[in-house]
């Protein structure tokens, strides 16, 4: 029983496991917010629906909101997006 | 011509800081923030940080220019890789001192509020730099970004560069016809010339100047290693020399002295060689070209040193009986040459590839070099495969495992092969790693057997540390089998914690990622729309079983210290106890599930359709389980009562939540399920009092008198002393037939349990009274 466990563990191990998001961002606002993430190379646009909490960037990246407002993330924060704007707690 | 391998023994060093480097290099960048609030401080910090950024972006450039200049050279890629790195994380931390301003200025703006008609000229004054001051941050965050995407692909393209210069080592196919002629020889003494003048120059500027620092530098290294092969001495004592005396040690004693054997003599060299080059270093006795060679002959000493004594543990050609593979004594000597042959060449064909690149010998010299050492080690790696190391029944030599020599072989071959068709990087690169990974491989298989030794049963608790911990703490045999079987676990799991980063870092992977591999998988593993974390249910299992503790002492305390001092009902004692106990592992269990974070939400689904099976199923036992739950609370019985239900009488031995036990007169154990109580009728003679009625039957023949008789029963009746007055005893005349006159004696006794003396008592002297009276039970003579 105990060789099955070691082999799965083993095969899980070297299959690439989904990639954990760090840093936490919640909508407060009753609108959709479309941010621009640049994270390493890779620029990509995430929405944040209203009152929706999502995960994004694990190892630091930039935030642009739509009004022009950037932010610069380095790690696990907690973000609020609350009258357009963007705080981090 | 170099290859991107990293030496173990570094890594070996360097083990204790991973694990705290691992913690390190996730805390990704924290506060390089500005502290006050203050905005004169923070527009300072603003200005430092707008510096720094300019200055990260020149350096950016200047290792551009590096990069192209060295792209043929791994080793100064990798440099400029981590410092890339540093540079991108000291940007990220750069961008993120511009917060503490960025919100300054924007709750002073919400403060000031939109522009109105009629507002003094330094209110929009204020607002206008205000607006300008954080546009102006905002583009140079763009800027920022804009930079970090830039070093973001430079470390890319590092990658791919690296990549591409690998696999074009491992496919670049010499000439081995021109490289192998007469110049060789001539170029090898040549070669060997410049060795030995550069080392000489070295020694002599070394003797001359700096003399003391040397010797200084040497004992302190020598002193550091002593005393780590010392302590580990005292330390591990007897588990570490195997003792030619024993004559059948255990496997797992075998396990644990070659572990140790190959270990601490390896770790202390490493240190010695550790120490001895950190501080020629730092008294700056080395020279650049004699720095590198000494790094490289440290690392291939350590590993050939290694790999000696790992074969001679495993092997142990001079003491059969501490083998560890099962092999026949001339083939544990064959094989373990073999084997420690096989790393001395590799090695040394390591060495002498990093001689020739210091040295900058012709390209012919190194490729001859590596075709004798790679042919060599294929050569003697078919051999290992060719000898049969195990008996068969009558005593033969047999051979390896079909599948084994087969693999063996292959790689034997392929190495030779590899050699004469010219690959020459390839047939390096495989002989390099049949030591390294092997010697990985085998170092976790044993870890892995010793992880099987310990679980299996008893073994444990032989072995010395066993024997000392039952010692200590007076622990009784089942524990230690589950110590056992946790101190198992715990080296399986070192062992996979340790191994396979090793194996990753030297197939050329990088710690970061490897970190956050584990990271991402530790934290997360999503299969479809499920997801669930392995710290999340490790976390909720030791959350249960605190709260499983807990619970446990809890009802210890209630039970011991107050329900005991208040004096109270050993009955209700036991419910309020098992009541507790229900009550504490139901919300350990909640409370760990929710830990646990998994989502059961699909489960819901297919949860809800079995319910109905289920419940069906399920019905009588619920009822018998919430049956119990009521007699704890109603409580119509005690442990110790005597009670009649379901057509069984007895005594109640112990009450639980399904089923009680009941023994019988006969002392039979009667288990019977809750709900027979609660749904029928049940009798407890003892439920207030032990004060019951005795009813005795009595016949007498017709012919007697009816009032004599009962006069006779009566005054038996009320002279037995145990006989209560109070309720009076009374003696019916229920009827007639015509033989027979019926008579029933109803007396009340003060302890209905245990009647049998007294009803034994009252029929001897109803018996002798009759007699004396004359009274016939049977028809008269």
């Amino acid at each position: 029983m105990s060789r099955i466990i070691q082999v799965a563990t083993l095969s899980l191990a070297i299959a690439s496991p989904a990639m954990a998001r760090a840093a936490t961002v919640t909508n407060l606002d009753d609108v959709d917010y479309t941010l621009a993430v640049t994270e390493g190379t890779t620029q990509s646009q995430v929405t944040v629906a209203a009152g929706e909490s999502i995960e994004i960037c694990s190892q630091g990246c930039f935030l642009t909101m739509p009004n022009g407002d950037r932010e610069v993330l380095t790690g696990p924060e907690q973000l609020q997006i609350q009258d357009g704007r963007i705080k981090v707690q | 011509m170099t290859l991107p391998i990293r030496p173990i023994p570094r890594l070996l060093i360097v083990l204790m800081l991973l694990l705290g480097g691992q913690a390190l290099a996730q805390d990704a960048g924290d506060g390089t923030e500005a502290p006050a609030t203050l905005a004169v401080e923070s527009e300072n910090a603003a200005a430092d940080q707008s510096e720094k950024i300019a200055a990260i972006a020149k350096r950016t450039d200047q290792l551009k220019a590096q990069m192209e200049l060295n792209a043929t050279d791994d080793g100064v890629l990798a440099e400029i890789r981590a410092q890339l790195e540093e540079m991108n994380r000291e940007l990220l931390g750069s961008g993120a001192a511009f917060r503490p301003r960025l919100e300054a200025i924007n709750a002073r703006l919400d403060e000031i509020g939109a522009a109105a008609d009629g507002e003094p000229a330094t209110l929009a004054a204020e607002r206008q730099n205000l607006t300008t001051e954080k546009t102006s941050i905002n583009t140079r965050l763009g800027e920022a970004e804009a930079l970090s995407v830039r070093i973001s692909g430079m470390v890319e393209e590092i990658a791919r560069t690296r990549r591409e210069l690998f696999a074009n080592t491992l496919s670049r196919r010499y000439d081995i016809g021109a490289a192998i002629n007469q110049d060789v020889l001539r170029d090898l003494a040549t070669e060997s010339g410049k060795l030995t003048s550069a080392v000489a120059s070295w020694l002599r500027f070394v003797l001359n100047y700096k003399l003391p620092s040397v010797l200084l530098a040497t004992a302190l290294a020598l002193l550091a290693a002593f005393a780590l092969s010392f302590g580990g001495r005292r330390l591990f004592g007897r588990t570490f020399v195997a003792d030619p005396e024993t004559l059948d040690p255990t496997y797992l004693s075998r396990l644990s002295v070659t572990f140790w054997s190959t270990l601490i003599p390896t770790a202390a060299l490493a240190v010695f060689f550790a120490a001895t080059w950190f501080l020629y270093d730092y008294f700056g006795i080395l020279r650049r070209d004699i720095d590198q060679l000494m790094i490289a002959l440290f690392n291939v000493i350590a590993v050939v040193f290694f790999v000696y004594r790992l074969a001679s543990g495993i092997f142990s050609p001079k003491l059969p009986a501490w083998r560890l593979l099962p092999v026949r004594t001339p083939a544990a000597h064959t094989l373990f040459w073999l084997v420690f042959f096989t790393a001395l060449v590799t090695a040394g064909d390591f060495f002498g590839g990093r001689v020739n690149e210091i040295m900058r010998s012709p390209l012919s010299l190194t490729v001859a070099k590596s075709f004798f050492a790679t042919v060599i080690v294929g050569l003697l790696v078919i051999s290992f495969g060719w000898v049969r190391p195990f008996e068969d029944e009558e005593g033969r030599p047999k051979r390896w495992h079909p599948l084994f020599r087969a693999f063996v072989y292959l790689v034997g071959g392929g190495t030779i092969i590899a050699a004469f068709l010219g690959y020459i990087g390839l047939a390096r690169f495989i002989s390099q790693q049949i030591v390294v990974t092997g010697g990985i491989l085998t170092t976790m298989y044993i870890g892995y057997l010793s992880a099987s030794a310990i679980s299996e049963i008893g073994a444990f608790k032989r072995s010395r540390l066993g024997r000392k911990l039952s010692d200590r703490f007076s622990l009784d045999e089942a524990t230690e089998d589950q110590i056992g079987l946790a101190l198992s676990m715990m080296i399986n799991i070192m062992v996979l914690a340790i191994g396979l980063p090793l194996i990753f870092l030297q197939w050329g992977f990088r710690w970061g990622d490897i970190s956050s591999w584990t990271y991402n998988f530790a934290n997360e593993i999503r299969i479809g729309s499920i997801s669930f974390s392995l710290i999340g249910i490790v976390t909720g299992i030791v959350v249960f079983m605190v709260g499983y503790f807990a619970t446990r002492a809890f009802q210890r305390w209630l039970d011991g210290k107050v329900m005991a001092r208040g004096r109270v009902d050993a009955g209700v004692r036991n419910s309020v106890s098992t009541a507790v106990g229900y009550a504490g592992v139901l919300i350990a269990g909640l409370i760990g599930l929710s830990a646990a974070g998994i989502d059961l939400s699909s489960f819901a689904l297919v949860a809800g359709a079995l319910s109905v099976g289920i419940g069906f199923g399920l019905q009588n036992i619920v009822n018998n389980f919430v049956s119990g739950l009521i007699l704890l609370a109603e409580r119509p019985f005690k442990v110790g009562d005597w009670i009649v239900a379901g057509g069984f009488e007895g005594n109640v031995r112990k009450i639980s939540v399904r089923a009680t036990e009941i023994e019988t007169f006969q002392r039979q154990t009667v288990i019977m399920p809750n709900s027979t109580f609660i749904n029928a009728a049940l009798g407890n003679w003892t439920h207030r009092n032990r004060l019951g009625r005795v009813d005795i039957p009595i016949v007498v023949h017709f012919s007697n008198d009816p009032r004599v008789v009962h006069a006779v029963l009566t005054a038996v009746v009320t002279g037995h002393p145990q006989t209560l007055k109070n309720p009076a005893p009374s003696v019916t005349f229920d009827g007639f037939t015509d033989a027979a006159l019926n008579f029933t004696i109803k007396a009340f006794v003060a302890d209905i349990t245990s009647t049998t003396s007294y009803k034994n008592e009252l029929r001897f002297q109803i018996v002798e009274r009759f007699k004396a009276e004359g009274i016939n039970v049977g028809a008269p003579a």
